[in-house]
């Protein structure tokens, strides 16, 4: 053989690999996951620590090797909370191609967004979604959050154990759905002696006008469903006009500015949540850690069930599913996954089972009331 | 000899050579080039990013200096009215565009003042949020986190000053810092970011991202920067590359990020350097090219000279050169002047190479060359005689397979040595090798070899000239070989070869005859002297008388014995014989040969067998004598015992007849010691119970010594089936043994056991049930020197011993299938422990001290030769009231039995001594009379207990044996048992 042929061979071969290299990597594209939030606007605050979360369990995936060694990569969308525009962008993401979307953030934007991505389908993971309506229905929406209908069941019940015969409930009118679930899980139990008493959030809030028609009545608790900020100032408010009156909030308002704006006022106060605050899972505690590191700030609650929502979508695709169907029936089909606080139950419609806790704050910290 | 170079491929690798350096160095030069650019333009951007810092930082300052005045204004004397106060909160929010809201704190963290103005927050409990708790002694400044306005949407932080009357807080919107960071060209295309300590964006020249609170610290740049550092670096930042400068904001830890794309920020350099790189390669590739055909052209005239050569190389040496230019004319001439100078050397080289290849083919010698393959490359006409190859055949080819084989006929590796040759000739100028023939046939050949160098001194090849030394070597190889087998021979009988030579006094010696002697062959220096040296000085004179004996011819040859001394220091025996060998023609002897043979073990053995022959005739003589002794103690005790059992019981002469047959019975146990040993005397066994016996035999041996015996006798010790009097004996022996050890006194510890042996447990021993008797003293243990001797028979280590103590122990224990072992210690004492079979059934001991002899009656027929005995037996019996018939021999005592049976007078009992010298002896009798009577009882009795008779009476018929001397109480209750039935039976 002449070594001109010989060379001419070997360049072959090199140009073979080289072409089958590129064919490959063409063939590793992104695995895409919409994702759906509210960075800006009123809910910023909170909506900016989920979407973090989130992205926290991406870049982990994607330091690990990615999903089956394609990257992922979430597709951030900003509803500003509106409902309308999270709709848009849910006909946005669906148009792209994508399968599953995590969020929208708020439960008004979920009852928009679920009714349109069950008639695509297109699947919707819900980390934070507490409205009620949502819950035990076999649809295209995976719900991670129990439902206000729960919350409210489980005040109820804190009332009946500890010999609460009238209550009166604060809310804000802005957030209504989650309120009046909230509100009629607590008269289940306690179906006549609730007082509720309406604010709106979105202009001045009346706060000593509030307290003093909820007090009027002579309850033997109050309870706020309302943001941290107004759940921090109706407190002290109460509390300058009854230092010994029980006093529990809703999920809602659970966050550092509660403790913060709340002083002393919100010593004490009792409320539910899906998951234990100081919980000693290695996994939390791991992620409290990534994420202080990351972000340079603490870790919500809406910021650990984004990720479990991410490593849920994740353990679902790994299955092999590419459609919203397969995936549903993949994440559903397993019946649990494994949560940052232990496993967490998932019923046959996609609804999480996540028993709620009762903490309360104590010398200005959050402590699981035993 | 240097490689042939090409000056073509030089010139062309020299070409190319310079090219790539070109190449290199104008990537260095614009490598370099881009490295500065780059370092420009991120000091530029760096810049841009620290003039930004700056720029903020004067807008931070804003807000904290209005609070200050605020606090000036508050810290007035007289205080200012609530009113005045609330006014001027408002004023300062009235002219600070970035300040939304104003709120003073109590230090007790009291809301006591906001502007704008709200009733329902004045009292609240502020105490907890971070602006106040971040608040210490030394930092009476603090920016909160940067949060998103619940009103406005966009960034905003907290700011609070701690004064003298309480703290002062402002809200700070953030949302007009984009544009104060919004300075970007359009042609930059990357982006300028303010970000808190966190890395959350603040202001960003990408408004969308200011409402969206996003965080940069994932990024490197940002991280740097909130930990205060200042500089440039390349990151991706959003899945982009690019240039990230940041600086730190001194005033409250934020940071400016200044980010551009690679391409923008390095586009200028990338092309830059891109346009002078290709430029570079197209000069270097135009250079190339003209210096290609400029060397193409100076090419020619070589190349015409090389075909010149190459023609001339073939023989052609007509030269036809044109030079066409100036410079290659010399060369030309030089050429052709080289040529006619060539042609005629060449001439003159063929006429010498035929005188010298004359010369070489007709020497008398094996001439060969070979090159350094080893292939053969000249053979001249005498190699190829001698060889039977044709030079056709051999040239060419490998010497190893033609004239060598790869394997000499005894082995040697041929292929091996002539490689090594081959490698180095110099090592072997010269070697006799084994050769082989075409025809097979093996030949020997002296080689002298000499390595051939070529012109450029290394080595080519190797000049080989043999010369055929096959029937030597074949001489040679038999005289070795017979020198091999006569030196195996020598080795094979184990005999020392010693050569003399007289007259010179060389003396050769065999190996074997130094190890004989314990040395390492040729230890010492073979000579005369070292043999008379090392010879016995009593055997000297002997040995020098029977070898000068041999010289003068008095002897044909001598073999003496005597001692040499070995190397460790022992005498051996030798065995020496030699002869003259060669004398000279007057007879004088020149040479002598001979051999030593080792022959102590002989020596030893016949040294034994001599002492052994001495011991038998001494057992014997001992044997006999003790024999007769003990038939005259036995009818000395007989009588004396007559006497005894005459005289009143408590007689004043009882005391000394009682002395009198102790005396007897102490030289009986004598004589029976001596002849136990000396002629195995059997033991005649009966079951004996050992408890007394052992007790007995103590006491009586320490009676009077200083020694005290502690006896631990097991209650459930079993019985022996042995000879009584041997067992006492053994006893007796162990326990004067234990005294003995003990001269200052002491404590024998004796003590008895039953045993259960497993098999191996004592060498000879079979498994079973044993009775264990162990004597132990606590004297200074044996020596170990003769611990192996102690058994031996006259061995002893007292001056009055007889050293026949324990050998008898031996051979009693022996004899009873016991077996006896020891075990001591120098210091530590001596423990006899002896093994005899234990039997189960327990006969009935014969109490004889508690039966008197009372009187007796029946008839009794008495058969001993030694009339001593048979009288005093005979009388002693009467007198008990039997009816006694004495007989002398045997053939008597039938007689009698026969009449007397026949008269039916028949005998109750019989008594026959065993033996009878000159007549007939007990056992041959007694046959007799059971062929008489098959109902007789008799009682054997005899001094010799080696007969099997007296241990086997039993089963030859008698119901009794009595070893003489023997106590006549004993003989009384073997008497009355019999005479009372079977229950007597012993």
């Amino acid at each position: 053989m002449t070594l001109r042929r010989k060379a001419l061979r070997i360049s072959s071969a090199i140009l073979l690999c080289l072409f089958q290299f590129f064919l490959l990597s063409c063939s590793q594209e992104p695995v895409r996951i919409g994702y759906i939030g509210s960075f800006s606007g009123k809910f910023s605050a909170l909506g900016s620590s989920c979407r973090d979360g989130a992205l926290l369990a991406v870049e982990e995936r994607n330091a690990a090797g990615g999903l089956k060694g394609r990257t992922v990569q979430l597709l951030l969308r900003d509803d500003e909370g509106s409902p309308q525009l999270a709709l848009s962008q849910a006909q946005e993401l669906a148009g792209l191609g994508l399968q599953v979307v995590i969020g929208p953030f708020i439960t008004a934007s979920a009852m928009t967004v679920v009714p349109y991505a069950n008639s695509v389908p297109m699947l919707t993971v819900g980390p934070v979604i507490a409205g009620a309506g949502l819950i035990g229905v076999d649809d295209y929406f995976i719900k991670l959050y129990p439902s206000t209908r729960d919350m409210g069941v489980a005040i109820g019940k804190l009332a009946a154990a500890r010999g609460w015969k009238s209550v009166s409930v604060i809310y804000d009118e802005n957030n209504r759905e989650y309120s009046l679930s909230i509100i009629e899980g607590i008269r289940t139990t306690l179906p006549s002696s609730l007082h509720p008493v309406a604010f709106r959030s979105a202009g001045a809030v009346p706060y000593t006008e509030l307290v003093r028609k909820s007090l009027s009545v002579s309850p033997d608790a109050v309870v706020f469903i309302a943001s941290a900020l107004d759940a921090a100032l109706l407190a002290q408010k109460v509390r300058q006009a009854d230092r010994a009156l029980p006093m529990v909030s809703s999920s809602w308002a659970v966050s550092r500015e509660l403790i913060e704006s709340g002083g002393a006022g919100v010593e004490g106060m009792l409320f539910h949540v899906p998951y234990e605050v100081n919980h000693h899972a290695p996994e939390y505690q791991r992620f409290l850690a990534s994420y202080r590191a990351r972000f340079g700030t603490d870790a919500t609650y809406c910021a650990m069930f984004n990720h479990e929502a991410v490593q849920l979508v994740l353990t679902g695709m790994e299955s092999g599913a590419r459609t919203a169907g397969d995936l549903k029936k993949s994440i559903i089909g397993k019946a649990g996954f494994p949560g940052l606080q232990g496993m967490i139950p998932i019923d046959r419609n996609g609804d999480a089972v996540r028993p709620l806790t009762l903490h309360t704050i104590h010398n200005r910290r959050i402590e699981k009331v035993d | 000899m240097h490689p042939v170079l090409s000056l073509k491929r030089r010139f062309v690798v020299l070409g190319i050579g310079l090219c790539l350096l070109l190449l290199l160095a104008g990537t260095g030069v614009g490598l370099f080039m881009f490295d500065r650019f780059s370092a420009e333009i991120a000091t530029r951007n760096h810049t841009l990013a620290r003039s930004l810092s700056a720029e903020i930082a004067v807008h931070l300052e804003e807000p904290v200096r209005n609070l200050g005045k605020i606090h000036a204004e508050f810290g007035k004397k007289p205080m200012p009215s609530s009113a005045s106060r609330q006014q001027l909160l408002q004023s300062i929010l009235m002219f600070d565009d970035y300040l939304e809201q104003i709120q003073f704190i109590d230090h007790r963290g009291r809301l006591m003042m906001m502007e704008p103005y709200s009733s329902e927050h004045i009292g609240l409990d502020y105490g907890n949020r971070s602006y106040v708790t971040g608040l210490t002694e030394h930092h009476n400044v603090y920016w909160s986190e940067v949060y998103l306005s619940s009103t406005t949407g966009y960034p905003a932080t907290t700011v609070s000053v701690a004064g003298g009357t309480g703290i002062l807080a402002a809200q700070f919107n953030l949302a007009e810092l984009s544009a104060v960071i919004d300075v970007l060209p359009a042609e930059h295309g990357g982006f300028i970011a303010l970000v808190d300590k966190g890395g959350r964006v603040i202001a960003h020249t990408n408004r969308t991202l200011v409402r969206q609170n996003i965080s940069l610290l994932g990024n490197r740049s940002v991280q740097s920067a909130v930990q205060g550092k200042s500089g440039s670096l390349v990151e991706t930042i959003d899945g982009q590359k690019g240039l990230a400068s940041f600086a730190p904001i001194a005033t409250n830890g934020w940071a400016v990020l200044v980010f551009q794309p690679e391409k923008n920020a390095f586009g200028v350099a990338y092309r830059s350097i891109g346009l002078a790189l290709g430029l570079l390669v197209i000069g270097v590739g135009a250079i190339s090219i003209l210096a290609y055909f400029f060397l193409r052209r100076m090419w020619q005239p070589v190349r015409e000279l090389q075909q010149q050569a190459t023609r001339i190389a073939g023989g052609d040496y007509r030269v036809d050169l044109a030079a066409r230019y100036e410079e290659f004319v010399p060369i030309a001439d030089s050429f052709s002047s080289m040529v006619k100078a060539i042609a005629e050397r060449e001439q003159a080289m063929r006429e010498s190479e035929e005188k010298y290849r004359m010369l070489v083919q007709n020497a008398n010698s094996i001439i060969m060359r070979l090159d350094q393959d080893g292939c053969i490359r000249f053979f001249n006409e005498f190699a190829q005689t001698f060889f039977g190859y044709t030079e056709q055949e051999v040239l060419g080819r490998h010497v190893l397979g033609t004239i060598v084989a790869d394997v000499g006929s005894a082995g040697a590796d041929l292929r091996g040595f002539v490689q090594a040759a081959l490698l180095r000739p110099e090592i072997v100028p010269y070697h006799e090798n084994e050769n082989m023939t075409k025809s097979g046939q093996r030949v020997w050949v002296a080689w002298t070899n000499r390595p051939l160098y070529d012109k450029a001194g290394q080595p080519c090849g190797v000049l080989c000239v043999g010369t055929d030394i096959t029937l030597r070597k074949r001489a040679q190889d038999a005289l070795a070989t017979s020198e091999q087998r006569f030196a195996t021979a020598m080795d094979a009988i184990r005999e020392g070869l010693w050569d003399w030579q007289i007259e010179n006094n060389e003396v050769y010696f065999s190996p074997t005859y130094y190890t004989m002697l314990g040395y390492e062959v040729n230890e010492f220096t073979p000579s005369n002297d070292a043999w008379f040296d090392r010879v016995h000085p009593d055997d000297r004179g002997e040995a020098e008388r029977a070898i000068r004996d041999c010289l003068n011819g008095l002897t044909e040859g001598f073999e003496i014995e005597f001692r040499m001394l070995k190397k460790s220091g022992e005498w051996c025996w030798i065995g020496g014989r030699g002869r003259v060998v060669a004398r000279a023609a007057d007879g004088r002897a020149v040479r002598m040969i001979g051999t030593h043979i080792d022959v102590t073990e002989r020596k030893r053995l016949e040294d034994e067998r001599l002492r052994s022959q001495k011991l038998e005739s001494l057992g014997v003589l001992a044997g006999g004598i003790a024999h007769d002794f003990n038939n005259l103690l036995a009818a000395m005790l007989a009588h004396v015992s007559l006497v005894q059992y005459r005289l009143p019981p408590g007689g004043e002469n009882q005391e000394d007849l009682d002395a009198a047959v102790n005396a007897i019975l102490r030289s009986r146990d004598l004589t029976r010691q001596l002849m136990t040993f000396t002629k195995g005397g059997m033991p005649v066994r009966k079951p004996i119970a050992l408890h007394k016996l052992i007790a007995e035999s103590a006491a009586f041996v320490l009676h009077g010594s200083n020694c005290r015996a502690e006896l631990s006798i097991a209650d459930d010790l079993r019985m022996v089936n042995a000879d009584e009097a041997q067992i006492v004996q053994v006893l007796q022996n162990l326990v004067i043994n234990a005294a003995q050890a003990m001269p200052g006194g002491g404590i024998i510890h004796v003590s008895a056991r039953n045993a259960e042996l497993a098999a191996d447990t004592l060498e000879k021993l079979p498994a079973g049930e044993y009775v264990e008797i162990s004597v132990r003293d606590t004297g200074s243990g044996i020596p170990e020197e003769i611990r192996g001797r102690i058994f031996d028979p006259y061995f002893t280590t007292k001056a009055q011993g007889t050293g026949l103590g324990l050998a008898s122990v031996f051979a009693i224990v022996g004899n009873h299938g016991g077996y006896v072992t020891f075990s001591t210690g120098e210091g530590e004492g001596t423990t006899f422990t002896l093994y005899l079979p234990a039997i189960i059934a327990v006969a009935e001991e014969i109490e004889m001290t508690d039966r008197p002899f009372g009187s007796l009656s029946g008839r009794v027929l008495l058969m001993d030769d030694e009339p001593g005995i048979a009288k005093a037996i005979g009388s002693f019996l009467q007198e008990l009231g039997l009816d006694v018939t004495r007989a002398g021999d045997g053939a008597k005592a039938v007689e009698y039995f026969a009449a007397a049976f026949h008269e039916q007078r028949r005998y109750d009992i019989v008594i026959l001594d065993l033996t009878v010298p000159g007549g007939m002896g007990g056992r041959e009798a007694f046959q007799k009379m059971q062929e008489i009577d098959p109902d007789i009882k008799a009682i054997v009795s005899s001094g010799y207990s080696d007969d099997s008779t007296m241990a086997d009476y039993r089963e030859i018929g008698f119901q009794g044996a009595l070893q003489k001397p023997y106590n006549l109480a004993d003989l009384i209750a073997m008497i009355r048992s019999i005479l009372q039935g079977p229950k007597g039976e012993q």
